[in-house]
């Protein structure tokens, strides 16, 4: 066949060498690196230590758009914009998909630098229906689309599906805690995702090397067939054959993965198609890139110093490279978007960082990328994630902080912080999940509603009402809307859970015996209730992962782990903010229950003022301390699949409004059905003290009890920041320095806008047709969020002054 | 004096500003003023009752937490209302906080008692006192700002001042001169004149000279600051039930902030003024 390089020629038009190419034809490139024992393993953090170059100097280097960017991304905003307008462009509603199932597809063929899309035609969405077909059907059939029968009989017939493995397990108790939505959002019914193949792995080693090395692992094992190890052997098989397929699909384009990249656009083209395989094959929630900053920058830099290609050229093929990014696209059904709102993939990216040898990680590829925000305009997706820390170059902080003003795209995180549990070499799946990159996966857990398990509490394992008596009358309740259905016996169901009182653990007495909550009592009720919700949480995730693996494995994206991997157990917790104030509220001012008839409390009544949390008062901010740890030790007590290490995040990606919906009224004041604040916010409008009390109080949880991650969402208004760009990006610096570097916090969205642009986007949309805002761990176009969402993050703290 | 007894009447903390002097500044919104400036955008700080009393240790305390956002420029702010209204907890405030090398920055109209105000002054600038002699021995470790005290002292040219009530120009005058002595005498110590550019009131070339005239008389180095009027504040007079005066007036732009500022810097520069450092106009919240 071909050699690659003068096929990328053909492909890629305008990308023509500056000299000669002669030189890049053939594999003695990597001669060029500084070798080491990522020569002799597969060990891509080595490769990345001997040879990137730090950068401490600014953005003045970058180049604009060229004529060839501007004109595919007005072709692409074309489609997404048709693509808004119907909900979803198209979809191949024949072809299950996979690696190899469809066609090459293009853009814009003699005008793209980087090739592959998902299906053969651009934003044209696959089925995958391994997750589970029922909620395939749902989803085509709420865009007017039909799955054909042979297909449907395919899935039910022949094949079961992840979705029904886990409801042929599930115990009765996990049904009933789902169904009161006390544990929600659980990937049980589609693909968990957040596993982050290290796709820098195809461009350094090629899949010769790759599959070579999981032979040699098989023939080396232990030939005992244990449970264990044949499931292993089936596993590896299955990478063997992943790998083998993303050669396949690669030649379909016209290039040879089989060997390592050879400059820098191949190196480019082939982490895109190892990650194009992982999205052909699955649609988890949350399909991560991982960190190829300092990775590419080796290459783009070679090239540049043999004059391959210049700086536009790298910019244009970063640009091309995001394009393709901002299309990756997967079929989801329309409750799916209560708990993800805006269609996000989480093409989450990790940027800079310092390494553990003290040096610092920023390279100017960090800078290209993040500079596609200009290039291009904002979009939600990739998912950008600077990792901050103290030593981090100033020129650098200060460019990230212009580009959140001017964009809201960017999300930060600790890197000083990480580093400890991950090293230099992790990535960041979905919003706020750390993980050693082909070293480590987790098993993603959604998780528990915090706020009804203090409500469980108070109530004596029965259900809280969702309406108060006087309101019950003839009221037809639609609060439910997870499990969306509404069927004929529904809503004799819906209204028996709307005033309350079903039992869900046996045994308790509701805290009735005093007129007043005593902290004490609560407190301990709270424990047990607690402990109670984390048994059967861990039994509910080791179900679903069981079943992910047996009928729904990511043999792709695992094919780019070490075969020996660490697992983390990722659970997480929604309503922090509630549950730490209901409790502050009983502690230190006056809480009086409503009972109704039902014997459960469907108000409560306060006397007196108490400490809320977000103003940096520790009466409070230690209650929510003490929480975390609480869950988390809760949680441990009770044994992981597949030696899995329990974690937690404090993060509520959209949910915290639906969650809020399906929560009656609690003991802080929120009433019946309201929204919690997302992730570790403080709720709405009670962080009085403004932006650094709030910041501080979130900066509290530690870490070591929320490994998997502690969200905060913050929005500014421009000017509050300072006058002009250079004191505001200034000031924002000085922000997060506080809040990370001395304060510890884990993460931080950054949001510069005003309350007006919002409401004015959401009157007129068109006049906004690029707004992207960051919301918990994550960024979408305001656009596609609905109503009740759009309401909730307008309701949201704007730290602002009069 | 048992300064345990000392409380002050706090209308509400801000944490973050990066409005209210010299870089990131966490605010105590002092209860009450002696004036009732017609363009006030704080009345119900000036109206209203305290929110919290607390003791000024106490409420340092709870600003300390926020001084690692502070850097080398920043620090804490007492506004208001006006600081000067309660006189012994902003003494002592700020005695506490210079001792512990903040910067603290006081926002103040400069009206108060003229004889209270001297004692203010001794209290903070005894020589050998707390601001030179507490940080001496650090002099050459900490930034120039640190334990400083910046004041912001707003000056309403007789046009306006003749509408507001409570404004009594000399005792404006007597306060900055015994301020300015004071100044003279300490390195630690710097000033900023604050003025709101108020369409058809405060933007004109007699407004301007009236200002000049004052800058001029200043013999110490010191900033100028140029506020633009807000009209946010009518609501908060509506809702303390009071009439507002500049009804229907809209907010100053930037466009007519830099103009007038022009004005002044022309006039600044016509008349040799070089003890004005700065001209700085204020970008407000919209």
């Amino acid at each position: 066949m071909q050699n690659s390089y003068s096929n990328n020629q053909m492909v890629g038009g305008s990308i023509a060498p500056t000299t000669n190419g002669n030189s890049f034809d053939g594999h003695d490139n990597t001669q060029k690196f500084k070798t080491g024992l990522w020569q002799e393993d597969i060990d891509v953090r080595d490769f990345i230590q001997k040879n990137y170059t730090p950068y401490e100097g600014d953005e003045t280097f970058l180049a604009p758009a060229t004529d060839r960017t501007k004109k595919l991304w007005e072709k692409v905003s074309g489609l997404i914009k048709e693509e808004l307008e119907k909900g979803i462009l198209d979809l191949d509603v024949n072809t299950p998909s996979s690696i190899t199932s469809h066609a090459p597809g293009y853009i814009d063929r003699e005008n793209e630098i980087i090739v592959g899309l998902q299906t053969d035609a651009p934003l044209k969405r696959s089925i995958k229906p391994n997750g589970g077909i029922r909620l395939v059907e749902k989803a085509a059939e709420s865009y007017g689309y039909t799955i054909p029968q042979e297909v449907i009989d395919i899935f039910t017939k022949h094949r079961k599906t992840h979705n029904d493995g886990v409801f042929s397990a599930y115990t009765d108790e996990i049904k009933l805690l789902r169904s009161h939505h006390v544990i929600t959002g659980l990937p049980d019914n589609y693909g968990r995702g957040r596993i982050i193949g290290d796709y820098r792995r195809l461009a350094l080693y090629g899949t010769s090397r790759l599959i070579e090395q999981r032979k040699n692992y098989l023939s080396q094992m232990s030939n005992t067939q244990s449970e264990e190890n044949i499931r292993a052997r089936e596993e590896i098989f299955e990478q063997i054959e992943a790998l083998q397929d993303i050669e396949k699909m690669a030649k379909e384009y016209g290039y040879d993965v089989s060997r390592p990249a050879t400059n820098s656009k191949e190196a480019l083209q082939w982490i895109y198609f190892a990650y194009l395989s992982a999205n052909k094959q699955q649609d988890g929630a949350a399909m991560s890139l991982g960190r190829i900053d300092a990775f590419l920058d080796i290459y783009f830099n070679q090239d540049l110093e043999n004059g391959l290609f210049d700086e536009a050229q790298i910019q244009e093929m970063i640009d091309d490279f995001v394009i393709k990014l901002r299309i990756i696209r997967h079929l989801r059904p329309p409750e799916y978007n209560e708990l993800f709102a805006g269609d996000p993939i989480w093409v989450t990216m990790v940027f800079g960082g310092i390494g553990i040898d003290g040096r610092n990680m920023v390279t100017k590829t960090a800078y290209r990328f993040l500079h596609t925000l200009s290039n291009l305009g904002p979009a939600p997706e990739p998912n950008l994630t600077v990792l901050w820390a103290d030593l981090l170059p100033a020129n650098w902080k200060k460019y990230c902080a212009k580009q959140s003003i001017r964009f809201s795209s960017i999300q930060y995180e600790n890197d000083d912080i990480m580093k400890e549990y991950y090293g230099d070499d992790y990535g960041i799946a979905c919003c706020v999940s750390g993980m050693k990159l082909g070293k480590e996966m987790q098993f993603f857990g959604a998780r528990a509603n915090l706020a009804k398990t203090l409500l469980l509490a108070i109530n004596g394992g029965k259900t809280e009402p969702m309406l108060k008596s006087n309101a019950l009358s003839g009221v037809s309740y639609s609060g439910s809307i997870i499990n969306g259905q509404q069927g004929d016996n529904k809503a004799s169901e819906e209204e028996e859970k709307a005033r309350g009182g079903i039992t869900i653990f046996e045994g308790l007495k509701p805290l009735n015996q005093s007129e007043y909550l005593q902290y004490d009592q609560v407190w301990d009720q709270f424990l047990l209730v607690l402990d109670k919700v984390a048994k059967v949480y861990v039994d509910a995730l080791n179900t679903i992962h069981y079943m992910h693996d047996k009928y729904h494995y990511e043999s792709a994206e695992m094919a780019f782990h070490d075969v020996d991997v660490k697992r983390w157990l990722a659970c997480g917790i929604a309503g922090l903010s509630i549950v730490a104030d209901s409790l502050s509220a009983i502690k230190y001012a006056k809480v009086k229950p409503v009972w109704n008839e039902f014997g459960v409390a469907e108000d409560y009544i306060i006397e007196g003022d108490y400490p809320k949390y977000g103003n940096d008062d520790d009466r409070v901010d230690e209650i929510a301390v003490e929480i975390c740890k609480e869950v988390i030790t809760a949680l441990r007590r009770y044994e992981a699949y597949r030696d899995s290490i329990h974690t937690l995040s404090v993060l509520t990606i959209t949910s915290n409004v639906v969650y809020g919906k399906a929560t009656g009224a609690t003991p802080d004041g929120r009433d019946a059905g309201v929204p919690f604040a997302p992730g570790a916010n403080p709720m709405h409008g009670r962080d009085a003290n403004g932006a650094v009390a709030s910041l501080n109080s979130v900066a509290k949880i530690p870490y070591k009890y929320c490994q998997d991650g502690i969200s905060n969402t913050f929005s500014v208004v421009p000017t509050t920041l300072g006058a002009d760009i250079e004191t505001q990006s200034q000031n924002l610096v000085a922000l997060m320095d506080g809040y990370f570097v001395a304060h510890g916090a884990h993460h931080l969205n950054v949001n510069v806008l005003t309350r007006e642009l919002l409401l004015d986007a959401q009157q007129s949309p068109e006049k906004y047709p690029q707004l992207t805002i960051r919301v918990s761990g994550y960024a979408v176009l305001f656009n596609r969020l609905s109503k009740i969402q759009q309401d909730e993050v307008i309701a949201r703290t704007f730290h602002t002054r009069l | 004096m048992d300064n345990k007894s000392i409380k002050g009447k706090i209308h509400s903390i801000e944490s973050f500003s990066t409005i209210d002097g010299p870089g990131i500044r966490s605010v105590l919104f002092m209860s009450g003023c002696f004036l009732k400036c017609p363009f006030c955008h704080n009345i119900d700080v000036v109206l209203n009752p305290a929110n919290q009393v607390s003791e000024p240790a106490e409420i340092l305390q709870y600003l300390k937490k926020f001084s690692d956002y502070w850097g080398d420029d920043g620090g804490i702010t007492l506004s208001g209302g006006d600081p000067l209204v309660q006189i012994e907890f902003t003494q002592e405030i700020t005695k506490l906080a210079i001792g512990e090398g903040i910067n603290v920055t006081i926002d103040t109209a400069l009206i108060s008692d003229e004889s209270s105000f001297r004692y203010l002054m001794d209290a903070l600038y005894t020589p050998g006192g707390i601001s030179d002699s507490t940080l001496r021995g650090l002099e050459s470790d900490i930034p120039a700002n640190r334990g400083k005290i910046f004041w912001m002292s707003s000056f309403k040219p007789h046009i306006f001042a003749k509408d507001t009530p409570g404004y009594n120009l000399d005792n404006f005058l007597a306060n900055l001169r015994a301020l300015i002595d004071r100044i003279r005498l300490s390195e630690r110590v710097s000033l900023r004149i604050r003025y709101v550019v108020i369409k058809g009131f405060t933007d004109n070339l007699e407004a301007c000279n009236e200002l000049v005239e004052l800058l001029s008389q200043i013999d110490v180095p010191f900033e100028l600051e140029l506020l633009p009027y807000v009209s946010w504040g009518e609501k908060k007079w509506a809702d303390q039930g009071l009439e507002y005066l500049l009804k229907g007036l809209s907010s100053t732009n930037h466009e007519e902030l830099m103009q007038f500022r022009n004005m002044v810097e022309q006039q600044v520069k016509d008349r040799n003024l070089s003890n004005v450092t700065k001209i700085m106009p204020l970008i407000q919240n919209k």
